[in-house]
């Protein structure tokens, strides 16, 4: 069953779109990456699923409800958790603090407690740094931070935005390596520049360009792709 | 002999210092209101100083009513809070729907005309009137040293307010997510808060710290229509030295700003020290703009 349906989304900035007629399907307990290059709209898509874009056309149906016209924060109400490339931390805020705000919602808020232990043993320097100001982490540690404090919310639906953005490859790779096992407890979909990491943890990948999906399929299809090979893992046909 | 009067002027100088820092407090809790308005809110509040002086009205005006005194001044509190909610609920409303420096521009146009519309409706119907909290007792000596117990009283209700409002903004799960609406929007938007919301607590909230300096004001001396935009001006001063987004900076800033006022005013004569206080805000904006405190919330 579809977590996440997208169906002919067009949408944008300024009545201008950025995105056209994209349909996006996000089965339940899998990792679904959307990959492409510097500009192809990504994480215009994203920002639409989250309610930072105008939709213009299209619906956007989370658990079988349409959402296309609710405000960002009534979506993680429903329980969806971003993560934007960002990470649009509370700099002068403990680690702690921004962690529980991550909980800030009615349905998160009751296990409060339980989710600030089950991040901390997800990502154990939160744990020893959780009295520590946010702006004062570095970029990989912000990133854990920003992962740990979507996680709070209980999501069923965890939306990535370009996870190794500006962090070295061997955090980035440790990050990916504890999303795998989240796909057993809920939902992850990530918008990935990073083409190798996305192929490494992915059940499904789309693949956008100039704002229009032009392929899709299980990593085992794309890397049989003509396409895919040469524009995308550097393999010349 | 010398010793006698260096001793004396010593005492004379802490006197005035506490003095300072009393005043200060009035000035922190003056500015708070101001301050948090426009972190959260993006608009300076230039009527802020008239919800001062409508608290003490409704305060004289539910007394003479027959009510008691203390109730009758909480609710006048209360009604300031809802004053500033009613703000963000209607003339400011359209202003939102502008982005960057018109919101700021046109925001400040809106909130200068509510300014001057209030002054010249409480001045036109409340002449000669004035709201002032008589404290029974008329000096307090504590280890060897003379104070006014009213300048103590107002100093204490200044400090507990505040206060509170660290704790609240510090300790309370709504507090924090308006101090993270402060820092970051988008953020705050990602973690479920809603930013309308928490901006319209915060004029609710920026209301009633007015009205919680209205009676501090009216312990310490006494409220008067007309002195709304001189007490807006001392809180734009506050908020412009200890950064115009930071509490916690307003907090310290107006301390800082009493003392140098009590003791500027005690050195060189009262006509001197709005000059002096006006000098470190311009020194302020040269040397530091976004304010000696700025940065935490």
């Amino acid at each position: 069953m579809d977590l996440l349906a997208v169906e002919g989304l067009r949408a944008g900035y300024k009545g201008l779109n950025v995105l056209w007629d994209v349909d996006l399907n996000v089965k339940k307990n899998t990792i679904v990456s959307v990959i492409g290059s510097n500009g192809s709209g990504k994480t215009t898509l994203l920002n639409a699923i989250m309610g930072f874009v105008e939709v213009n056309k299209g619906e956007i149906i989370f658990n079988g409800n349409k959402i296309t016209h609710l405000k960002p924060q009534e979506r993680v109400g429903l329980g969806i958790a971003y993560v934007p490339s960002e990470r649009e931390l509370f700099p002068e805020m403990t680690v702690e603090d921004n962690l529980m705000l991550g909980a800030y919602t009615p349905r998160a808020r009751k296990h409060l407690r339980e989710s600030l232990s089950q991040v901390y043993e997800f990502f154990p320097i939160l744990s020893e740094r959780r009295n520590q100001l946010a702006g004062t982490m570095s970029g990989g540690e912000q990133q854990m931070l920003a992962i740990g404090r979507a996680l709070m919310s209980r999501p069923e639906l965890l939306i990535l935005d370009e996870l190794s953005t500006g962090l070295a490859p061997a955090i980035t790779l440790r990050i990916y390596r504890k999303l795998e096992g989240l796909s057993e407890r809920m939902t992850v979909l990530l918008a990935e520049q990073n083409i190798h990491q996305a192929f490494m943890v992915s059940d499904y990948i789309y693949v956008m360009e100039n704002g229009k999906i032009i392929a899709s399929g299980s990593p085992d299809e794309l890397s049989e792709s003509s396409l895919i090979k040469s524009a995308y893992l550097g393999v010349k046909g | 002999m010398i010793h006698e009067t260096l001793q004396a002027i010593a005492g004379g100088m802490v006197e005035v210092v506490i003095d300072g820092i009393l005043f200060g407090l009035q000035l922190s809790l003056l500015a708070v209101g101001l301050v948090l308005i426009f972190g959260l809110g993006g608009i300076l509040n230039l009527a802020h100083g008239e919800f001062v002086i409508i608290t003490g009205i409704i305060s004289v005006v539910l007394i003479s009513s027959g009510w008691n005194p203390f109730i009758a001044i909480s609710a006048a509190i209360f009604l300031s809070g809802l004053l500033g909610l009613a703000l963000d609920r209607t003339v400011l409303r359209p202003v939102y729907k502008l982005k960057g420096e018109m919101e700021v521009l046109v925001g400040l146009f809106v909130t200068l005309g509510l300014a001057f519309i209030l002054e010249g409706i409480t001045s036109y119907l409340f002449p000669g009137f004035y709201f002032s909290v008589r404290i029974p007792v008329e000096t307090i000596n504590i280890m060897g040293l003379s104070f006014r117990a009213s300048a103590l009283v107002s100093g204490l209700i200044s400090f507990v307010s505040l206060y509170l409002l660290l704790i609240f903004l510090g300790r309370t799960m709504t507090g924090k997510a308006i101090r993270a609406a402060l820092q970051n929007q988008t953020g705050s938007r990602v973690c479920g808060i809603d930013v309308e919301r928490m901006r319209t607590l915060v004029f609710f909230l920026g209301g009633l710290m007015a009205g919680l300096a209205s009676l501090a004001k009216g312990v310490a001396s006494s409220v008067e229509p007309g002195s709304g935009l001189e007490l807006t001006s001392y809180a734009l001063i506050v908020g412009v030295v200890g950064g115009v987004r930071s509490v916690y900076g307003a907090m310290v800033a107006g301390v800082l700003l009493g003392v140098v006022n009590a003791i500027a005013s005690y050195l060189l004569g009262t006509y001197l020290t709005l000059i002096i206080l006006l000098g470190i805000v311009v020194v302020v904006i040269l040397y530091k703009p976004s304010g000696l405190f700025a940065g935490g919330v």
